[in-house]
């Protein structure tokens, strides 16, 4: 099969579609994405535990933190 | 793309003004989405990959470089976007049509076309966009190479292999032209 052959059968396979412009006003759609609450993960939460854990039990790990932060 | 963009709404848009990223979604809106419809090939589809694409470029505005162009930058990473959309529509392996289903209808163009499409949305989502734009919308190689962030030489040799396993694909379905 040559590769003008595929190019006809992908050409057949996949016309041009109806419309080259969104069917409404999608700035709504990101507006709501901006503004939707952040939410936490699982892995998030885990890591802030950690950090909570290590701090509380060895508070001199505050400073060792503050200098990588 | 338009890109005479003013660099004062560039830097409101990277500080998170959502005022300029409007004035940014409205004047690239048209020419992402069409670059998007080129490569999922679907209104409905393209429409909420944008919405996303657009999402992701609103998080990551703090890596933007505002003395570089928004319109590639965009592009990038709505071709990824629209990837990304593709490989989770890839069509599993045990959800494939056989090629004696496919043989009762390969006599009519419908079916074949039915058949090719199922057979190239089975590529990896990575191969289905250069081939997408290289051989469905005949876009230069530059250009592929540019929204992907990948040499001239990574897309031309993707094209060669899209066309090799688009093959393979169709042999199983019974396909030989």
């Amino acid at each position: 099969m040559s590769e003008d052959r595929v190019k006809n059968l992908l050409h057949s396979a996949f016309p041009q579609p109806d419309s080259q412009n969104p069917s409404r006003d999608l700035w709504p759609s990101i507006v709501d994405h901006i503004q939707a609450p952040t939410a936490w993960s699982w892995l998030d939460m885990s890591v802030v535990a950690g950090v909570a854990i290590v701090l509380v039990t060895l508070p001199k790990a505050l400073l060792l933190l503050a200098y990588h932060l | 793309m338009p890109d005479e963009l003013d660099g004062e709404l560039l830097r409101r848009f990277v500080r998170g003004d959502q005022d300029a990223f409007e004035s940014l979604f409205r004047q690239f809106e048209i020419e992402v989405f069409r670059w998007i419809l080129r490569i999922v090939r679907d209104t409905s589809t393209a429409e909420d990959v944008l919405v996303e694409a657009f999402w992701r470029a609103y998080r990551a505005r703090a890596r933007f470089d505002s003395s570089r162009s928004f319109g590639a930058w965009m592009r990038r990473i709505a071709t990824n976007a629209a990837r990304d959309h593709l490989r989770s529509v890839r069509p599993r392996a045990g959800g494939i049509t056989t090629s004696d289903d496919i043989g009762a209808s390969r006599s009519a163009d419908r079916g074949l076309s039915e058949s090719v499409a199922l057979a190239f949305r089975r590529l990896p989502p990575k191969l289905q966009v250069v081939a997408t734009l290289a051989l469905i919308e005949e876009r230069a190689y530059a250009e592929i190479a540019d929204a992907l962030v990948l040499p001239v030489g990574t897309v031309k040799s993707r094209v060669f292999r899209a066309v090799r396993a688009l093959r393979k694909e169709l042999a199983c379905l019974g396909i030989q032209p």
